[in-house]
Parts: C-alpha cells; sequence; structure tokens
C-alpha cells in the first residue's frame, strides 16, 4: 500500500537508504571494535599489568590513560604501526560508530537532492553541519 | 579487581542494562552511568562516554529497523534532530564546567522522570484531529502508516511544532550533559506536544537518538572522556543486551514484569540524586 511517509514511493527510499547504511555502518564499527579487543585480549594484556584501568576511577584530570586516545591523529599512528595498536584499532572502531549516524544524514542529504526534496536538503545539510562541528570544532574543548 | 575481571563484569553488566533497558523501553545509557559509577567506582566523565557509544550502537540497530518498516518519520526526526543537535553540544560542553555531583543529581532527576514516563500508562490509541500548525504544514510533518493492530491505515500531522522544537533542544541538552539517549523526553515532546502517535514517536525518536548522541561524542571524544577498555565492553554488553530485550519483549510484555524493575529504577535513581546532594548511601 502507497501511503505518505510510509515505506513505500519517494519517502521511502530515504527511509531505507539511511536505515540500511545505519544498519551495516553498525555493524562494521563492531566487528572493527570487536577485532581490536580479541588482538587486544591476545597480546595477554589483559592479564598484566600494562592495563590501563588504573585511572578509570580518577578525574581525567589527574593524567590521562595511555588507553584514551583524543585525537584521530593518535589513531592514524597507532594503526600505522607494526602490529597495529589493539587499542587504537578499538578507538577507530569506536569513532566509525559514533561517525555513523552522521553518515546516515550525508546520506539523506544525497538522496534529498537526487528527489528534488530542496527543504530537507537544506535541513539535513544543517544536521550535518551540526555533527561536524562537534567532531572537528570542539577539539579544542576541555 | 583484576583487570579481565573487571573487564568481564562491566561486560556483564551492560548486557544486563541492555536487556532491562529494552523491556523497559528506557535505554540502556541511563542505566550504565550509575551501575559504573555506584558498583566499579569508574568515574562519572568515562561512565558517560561510555554510555553514549553504547546509545549510538542500540539506536544504529534499532533506527534501521524501524526506518524499514517505515514506522520511523525522516523528516520529522531531520526536523527536530536540528533542535536536538545544537542542545546536544550545548549540554556536552557544559559537561566540563558543571561539577560531577551537580551531574549526578540531574542524572538522578531525569532517570526519575524516565521511570515515571515508562511506566505511567501510556495511551496507545492514536490522536485524534489536530489543530493545523503552519509550520507542519510549510514543512510536511505528517505521514502515515499501517497500525497492524487496529487493522487500519494511520494517517497523522504534528502540531505546537514551536513548543516541540523548544522541547527537543531540551532534550538535547539532557543528552549531551549527561551521555544519555533521553529518549523518554523526545517521546514526550512528540507525543504529548506534538500529538504525534506514540508509536511513530517512539520509532522516531529511536532514530533521532543516534544523531543527537554522535554530536555530543565529538566532544566527549576530544576531552579523552571515551575510555577504550570501558566503552568497548560496555557498547558491545548493551548492543547484545538490548536485542535480547527486545526478543524477550515479545514473551513478557507483562506490566508486573516490568514492575519488577522498578525497585532497581528507584534505588539507582535515588543513590544518584543522594550522592548528587553530598549524601552517601554506604
Amino acid at each position: 500500500m502507497s501511503v505518505p511517509g510510509a515505506s513505500e514511493g519517494p519517502s521511502g527510499l530515504v527511509e531505507r537508504r539511511v536505515g540500511r547504511v545505519l544498519f551495516w555502518g553498525g555493524v562494521l564499527s563492531v566487528a572493527i571494535t570487536l577485532l581490536g579487543f580479541v588482538l587486544y585480549a591476545a597480546h595477554g594484556e589483559l592479564s598484566g599489568q600494562t592495563l590501563h584501568l588504573e585511572r578509570a576511577t580518577q578525574h581525567r584530570q589527574e593524567g590521562r590513560p595511555a588507553a584514551v586516545f583524543v585525537s584521530a591523529r593518535d589513531v592514524v599512528n597507532g594503526l600505522a604501526r607494526w602490529p597495529v595498536d589493539p587499542v587504537a584499532l578499538m578507538t577507530l572502531g569506536l569513532l566509525a560508530l559514533a561517525a555513523t549516524p552522521a553518515v546516515g544524514v550525508l546520506t539523506a542529504l544525497v538522496t534529498f537532492v537526487a528527489l528534488g526534496d530542496r527543504d530537507y536538503a537544506v535541513i539535513a545539510a544543517i544536521v550535518l553541519g551540526a555533527l561536524l562541528l562537534g567532531f572537528f570544532v570542539s577539539g579544542g574543548a576541555g | 579487581m583484576p583487570p579481565a575481571v573487571f573487564v568481564a563484569a562491566i561486560f556483564l553488566t551492560s548486557v544486563g542494562a541492555g536487556v532491562v533497558g529494552a523491556i523497559l523501553g528506557l535505554g540502556g545509557g541511563i542505566l550504565i552511568v550509575p551501575l559504573l559509577t555506584t558498583f566499579y567506582g569508574v568515574h562519572m566523565h568515562y561512565a558517560m562516554g561510555a554510555s553514549i557509544i553504547s546509545v549510538i550502537a542500540t539506536s544504529s540497530g534499532a533506527a534501521a529497523a524501524y526506518l524499514e518498516t517505515g514506522l520511523s518519520n525522516i523528516r520529522v526526526g531531520l526536523f527536530l534532530v536540528m533542535a536536538t543537535t545544537s542542545g546536544a553540544l550545548c549540554g556536552a560542553a557544559l559537561v566540563g564546567v558543571v561539577p560531577v555531583r551537580g551531574l549526578e543529581l540531574i542524572l538522578g532527576l531525569a532517570l526519575s522522570y524516565s521511570a515515571f514516563a515508562t511506566f505511567r500508562q501510556l495511551a496507545i490509541e492514536v490522536p485524534g484531529d489536530v489543530p493545523v500548525d503552519p509550520l507542519a504544514y510549510r514543512f510536511r510533518l505528517q505521514g502515515a502508516y499501517e497500525d497492524i493492530r487496529l487493522r487500519r491505515v494511520v494517517v497523522y500531522r504534528a502540531t505546537r511544532v514551536k513548543a516541540g522544537f523548544s522541547a527537543m533542544f531540551g532534550a538535547g541538552v539532557l543528552s549531551g550533559l549527561l551521555g544519555i539517549g533521553s529518549g523518554a523526553f523526545k517521546v514526550l515532546a512528540m507525543d504529548t506536544l506534538m500529538r504525534l502517535p506514540m508509536k511513530v514517536s517512539t520509532a522516531t525518536s529511536n532514530f533521532m537518538i543516534g544523531i543527537t548522541a554522535s554530536a555530543s561524542a565529538g566532544v566527549y571524544f576530544t576531552r579523552g572522556d571515551i575510555h577504550p577498555l570501558i566503552a568497548v565492553p560496555v557498547a558491545l554488553g548493551v548492543l547484545i543486551g538490548a536485542s535480547l530485550g527486545t526478543a524477550l519483549m515479545t514473551r513478557m510484555r507483562n506490566r508486573t514484569v516490568r514492575m519488577l524493575f522498578l525497585p532497581v529504577i528507584a534505588y539507582l535513581a535515588l543513590t544518584m540524586i543522594l550522592r548528587g546532594l553530598g549524601i552517601e548511601l554506604r
């Protein structure tokens, strides 16, 4: 049955595309995260003293744990090493997960443009701008 | 506690939070923060960082399913998410400014309200005629879905858009400030203020939660609040737990079963409020 706003027709196209992006983005991110975690455990780091959880119960201003990455550059450096830093891989998965909704909004934006829906293309662009602001401009916060 | 045991324990706790969160419709995030801080002594900021990641994980899965069914209205969601993302960015920026006790107090109150909203008997019938709102007309904040239970196509249109938009900004602030999805507040704005059908409100809220959380996740990351060794087991645990809880829901959609969890929620909310007021229970 074709009804406005439901799963059929032009509006259904946006919903289907965004739905697929969210699903597969989530699956891929979780897979990367899980791989990093398995590598971390395989390196024996869960059983030794090298697990950097000692500051997990302290205030972050008392010193950032080595396992906490705060920039994309840290992550890239960790991934460029051999063997790959498993914590960097976990962080990559977490970042991919955090970015998945933004990719969903980008998909909506592209689809609205293709459908000629200018109002919602502009709205999607505003939302995407806010998400990018959170990722890039807030780097100096705190 | 040995590191491996610690990671295993927070993973299992997160599975439990995911199950209970899904059964109650609260989401795992609002439960995981008090659990990690109260029982494992994890710092509030790391707990919130892990929670915001788990919120995105669970929202992505649920939103994908709701979008496929057409129950989630992407136009309504994107229109309102302009308010929630702005609010989330403001809220996340305030995390470093508001003292931890203040955060605990606000979280306790938010948890209390969310529990109340979940347990109040939510009307499942669809709203009747609503006053015409020019903004809803201009931005086509409307839709239709086939309600299997009612055996008819339900056509709806939003009203009081300005009020709903303002409330969404507040929900976004809470999400960014506390690292939670604040789904109960989003549903409240859509259901009560904008008079959208409950099913559409819930499904659309699920879509919005992930985008809102994504806005503040960047701020949490750059501030160093996302500890992978806490966030990974929590996100995976809540995701697995939410899937289990959703599957269990079909078998135990019973109000009395939900009531069994009420003391747990009440305890967590009270603990957070008291800690926020500087009173330790133990």
